[in-house]
């Protein structure tokens, strides 16, 4: 009796984790068993495919030179823009975190501000600018004399556009670590005369090489899955990438769905290795960095490089922003789109705001803004709530099976998110709930694409917040729910609300999981964006992603102080 | 289910229509609806043709509303479902996806017993003939159907086109004066174009597929290389060519006229040259679906399309009407010659469009540099 109550109880206690695992398995094993499956099928996976032949022909079918380029430029691409990323973004956040550099809020404005710019908008604007020959860059170059073309429909081009734009999510990841390191540490390392130079390479990097190698093991797997990117900037050149590989396959007609599913089970593959190998190095090591104590990292002055540092920040965010906002207001207020010389770019009497008008009116425009937000919303909101609790669980039960939690939430990072959409795709045609066709299924998309970014947000801070605090709690007499209340919801409330305002601006942001889910009344802003420039209608492309971008940065705004970008002296 | 879900209506105001919207309104000519306008009971004219007699047009008055899944580009089928809204007093609710796609869906939707479409409008005869295979389509004589050519017909009325879009090359009027502009497809060789030309993928959709199988057939494999030597800019779609050629980024391209005349329209330096050695036109299918919820509206859909009104609406963005008597598109104040004035080639009636597909467009791949070219390493 006692026994089955006991047990009773124990599956009580556990059914939060069987919850978790059910609803990570739908959102991440079955749309990656999904992609498998229909890798060794003979038809596209539905209704009525199920017992049809098995075959290993797909893969064979893959071994072709257009795979082998495909694949040769994915990984050139994704090893260039990562290295431009890392470099970029971690000066930034030097700067911005432990130096004395000037107007600082420039600094930490180009940290974030990319966060708006979509890379597709990013690329869209590229495109204007640097297209061979009526690039705006191009046209100025041409009447100035300059016997130079900047080409970005290459390999360099795309390199460059993945770097400025992934730049951030460098920044951002590291510019916490480095605020974050207990100076103790450091100034041990002076007491012991070591060089500024020395301390930094062997206290401060050391310290903040997790938050480093996260960030390059990110940024790679962004960059090599990136299909925006590639698609506006790759395709004039007839350059492609994996991922845009596979959306050719999935777009001719008849689709080649199954080659598609077998070239994105071997993306996946990659990037899983990439994921394995990047955990191996980084380890075990605990990097409890925080504690109850309040401290302030020291600042390094940087002297004469002050204003060069300055200048640094300023090209950054010129080229990231200015430019590429330049070029596409220049297409949206244009009444003409032909350019005929660098004077015409600058005659103000051809502006007009008839384009903004029309694109207001557009309805297309409208329901896409009113879908980003609700389904922006609605993945903030359910997933926010879903990675608290598999955090909580991860980090503050002793239930078996945790680490299962923690490995399946950080496992999206290693699948492709146009892969991830494949495999929603066949799995909602497959499963008897009608989800394809509505917005739900964009927002299931969104929170399992953005779990490992935001469950690992909320993860970091409960490991970053010592046990001791609650422990003290637990030890003066408060009950575990009042523990959790009291002590760690408001330590990490900060970071369940960046969390969810990350969700939100991600999924806004978001492209590739979704472009195999919408419909047409399920259209979001970034898919009208994409619609038009597919189509062909550029000067409306520009203008939306105007407004699209304005969207994006009234609420990157809005949530700038919950983003990990603080002003020092409010810590 | 939906979250949102609006009527085509609306999108009346919407500018993205308008310019075409205007040509259709006015040549929409007189509409009698339930006998003067007093709603229920009565036939539906138009312009002098009878659409649908009083039990359709009731029926589908009753239904309000069909769901139409098409492949036609947005701006071209929210033109056209606009005057059909306008003429009928129906709406439709549309699901646009590009043509490889919504043939998954529709396909997926089939097997599973919920396809929603009550009509499919989409290119390539393959596709059509497939959804036949598969019991999606249900046939249904439309009136009118009598004055379209057999070829454009698929079999027992399963399916018809309800007009034929074509190619043609464009250029940018700042940069090519008319009397150099190319005006065949041999002129897009001359030496002085080499890097100047727009041209959208073989693997668009159907459509290009029927505009490169032409070129292969009537000038081949060599006419393919010396394109391909001259370095042309490749596309996603035939509508970024026109983007492409209005900003002058290539100065000559191979368009859709109707596509490079609306943006004419909206200012753009545009122009559009009709090859003398040939027009590569594609059909759009069209059809009503065996599992059809609201058959009655859908019905009146496809009489509406193949009526005088219908096909009005077909010219007006572009597209050659399939009716014999029909006269040719008409946009931006340009009226094209008849259909059978112009050297229209229906490349998707050979057999060589299903059986060479495949081989011929890995050939194109190749010899585009999409793949590395025959003996060449992947270089780096």
């Amino acid at each position: 009796m006692t026994g089955g109550t006991a047990l009773g109880a124990r599956a009580v206690r556990r059914l939060p984790l069987w919850l978790l695992l059910g609803l990570l398995g739908v959102l991440v094993i079955l749309p990656i068993g999904m992609l498998l499956y229909a890798s060794v099928l003979e038809v596209e996976p539905g209704p009525g495919s199920f017992g049809g032949g098995l075959t290993l022909e797909n893969y064979r079918e893959l071994l072709t030179p257009a795979t082998y380029l495909a694949l040769w430029n994915s990984l050139v691409v994704a090893v260039g823009g990562t290295v431009v990323a890392l470099v970029l973004g971690l000066s930034l956040a030097w700067l911005a975190a432990r130096t004395d550099v000037p107007a600082r809020w420039l600094v930490q404005l180009a940290g974030i501000v990319p966060l708006f710019v979509s890379s597709m908008v990013g690329a869209l604007a590229w495109s204007l600018l640097a297209s061979p020959r009526q690039g705006y860059l191009n046209l100025i170059l041409r009447d100035l004399g300059i016997p130079f073309t900047i080409n970005v429909y290459t390999i360099g081009g795309l390199v460059f556009v993945f770097g400025i734009y992934y730049a951030p999510y460098v920044f951002l990841l590291t510019y916490s670590g480095l605020t974050l390191i207990n100076p103790e540490l450091e100034e041990a390392a002076r007491v012991h005369c070591a060089s500024d130079r020395r301390v930094a390479t062997q206290v401060t990097f050391p310290l903040v090489s997790p938050a480093l190698l996260g960030a390059t093991l990110l940024t790679f797997a962004l960059i090599i899955e990136n299909f925006p990117v590639p698609a506006l900037l790759g395709t004039p050149s007839g350059l492609e990438t994996l991922p845009s590989l596979i959306y050719r396959l999935m777009n001719l007609a008849p689709p080649d769905a199954n080659g598609a599913a077998a070239l994105g089970t071997f993306l996946l593959v990659t990037l899983m290795l990439v994921v394995f190998a990047q955990r191996r190095m980084l380890g075990r090591r605990e990097y409890t960095t925080v504690t109850g104590k309040g401290f302030r990292p020291r600042q390094i002055r940087l002297g004469r490089l002050r204003w060069p540092a300055v200048a640094f920040c300023v090209t950054y965010v010129v080229t990231a922003i200015v430019l590429p906002f330049g070029a596409l207001l220049e297409l949206s207020l244009r009444e003409n789109v032909y350019v005929g010389g660098a004077a015409d770019l600058f005659d103000v009497s051809a502006f007009g705001l008839e384009g903004f008008q029309v694109v207001l009116g557009d309805i297309s425009f409208r329901i896409g803004l009113y879908n980003s937000l609700v389904a922006g919303l609605l993945a903030a909101i359910l997933g926010g709530a879903l990675h608290f609790v598999m955090a909580l669980v991860v980090h503050r039960s002793k239930l078996r099976g945790r680490n299962l939690i923690a490995y399946l939430g950080m496992m999206p990072v290693a699948i492709p998110a146009i892969v991830l959409g494949l495999g929603f795709l066949w799995t909602w045609y497959l499963l008897p709930v009608p989800l394809y066709g509505t917005l739900l299924i964009l927002v299931l998309a969104y929170v399992a694409r953005f779990t490992p970014q935001s469950f690992g947000s909320i993860s970091n801070s409960f490991r970053q917040i010592r046990s001791d605090l609650e422990e003290s709690a637990l030890v003066s007499g408060a009950g575990r729910s009042r523990t959790s209340l009291e002590i760690t919801v408001p330590l990490i409330r900060s970071s369940i609300v960046s969390a969810m305002l990350l969700l939100l601006i991600f999924s806004i942001r978001e492209l590739s999981a979704v472009i195999f889910l919408f419909t047409s009344d399920t259209r979001v802003l970034s898919v009208v964006i994409f619609d038009f420039w597919e189509s062909g209608v550029f000067d409306r492309a520009a203008a939306v992603s105007v407004l699209y971008s304005v969207v994006l940065a009234a609420i990157a705004l809005f949530s700038r102080r919950w983003l990990g970008v603080r002003d020092l002296s409010g810590r | 289910m939906s979250l949102l879900r609006r009527p085509v209506r609306e999108i009346c105001g919407a500018a993205i229509a308008g310019a075409v919207l205007v040509a259709s309104a006015c040549s929409g000519g007189d509409i009698m609806r339930g006998g003067g306008g007093s709603g229920e009971e009565g036939p539906l004219v138009v312009d002098g043709e009878q659409i649908a007699d009083a039990k359709l047009y009731g029926a589908a008055q009753e239904e309000g509303s069909l769901t139409l899944y098409t492949a036609l580009s947005t701006t071209r089928e929210l033109a056209i479902d606009a005057a059909f809204e306008k003429d009928t007093g129906l709406t439709i609710n549309m699901v646009r996806l590009p043509g490889g796609r919504l043939y998954s869906r529709v396909v997926s939707e089939h097997k599973s017993g919920k396809l929603r479409a009550d009509v499919i409008r989409q290119t390539d005869r393959g596709l059509a003939d497939s959804y036949l295979e598969e019991g999606v389509w249900q046939p249904y004589c439309a009136p009118f159907l009598e004055k379209v050519e057999e070829k454009l017909k698929g079999p027992d009325c399963n399916f018809w086109a309800s007009q034929t879009p074509f190619y043609a090359l464009g250029y940018n009027t700042e940069l090519v004066k008319e009397s150099e502009a190319p005006r065949t497809w041999d002129d897009l060789l001359d030496p002085q174009w080499k890097g100047k030309i727009g041209m959208a993928y073989i693997g668009a959709g159907g459509s290009t597929w029927a505009r490169d199988l032409f070129l292969r057939k009537e000038k081949g494999l060599e006419y393919w290389k010396r394109l391909a030597a001259q370095k042309p800019v490749i596309t996603g779609s035939a509508g970024s060519v026109t983007e492409l050629n209005a900003r002058g980024e290539v100065p000559v391209a191979v368009v859709l006229p109707g596509t490079q005349l609306l943006a004419k329209d909206e200012g753009a330096p545009l122009a559009v040259t009709l090859p003398e050695d040939g027009l590569p036109s594609y059909a759009q299918w069209l059809g009503l679906t065996a599992e059809a919820s609201n058959p009655n509206a859908a019905k009146v859909f496809l009489n509406w399309s193949a009526s005088r009104t219908g096909q009005t609406a077909v010219a007006a963005v572009g597209d050659y009407p399939v009716r014999s008597d029909a006269p040719g598109p008409k946009v931006a104040g340009v009226q094209f010659p008849a259909r059978d004035e112009v050297n229209l080639i229906d490349a998707e009636s050979w057999d060589d469009y299903a059986s060479k597909r495949e081989q011929w467009m890995d050939q194109w791949l190749n010899v585009f540099g999409y793949t590395p070219k025959e003996g060449e390493e992947e270089g780096g």
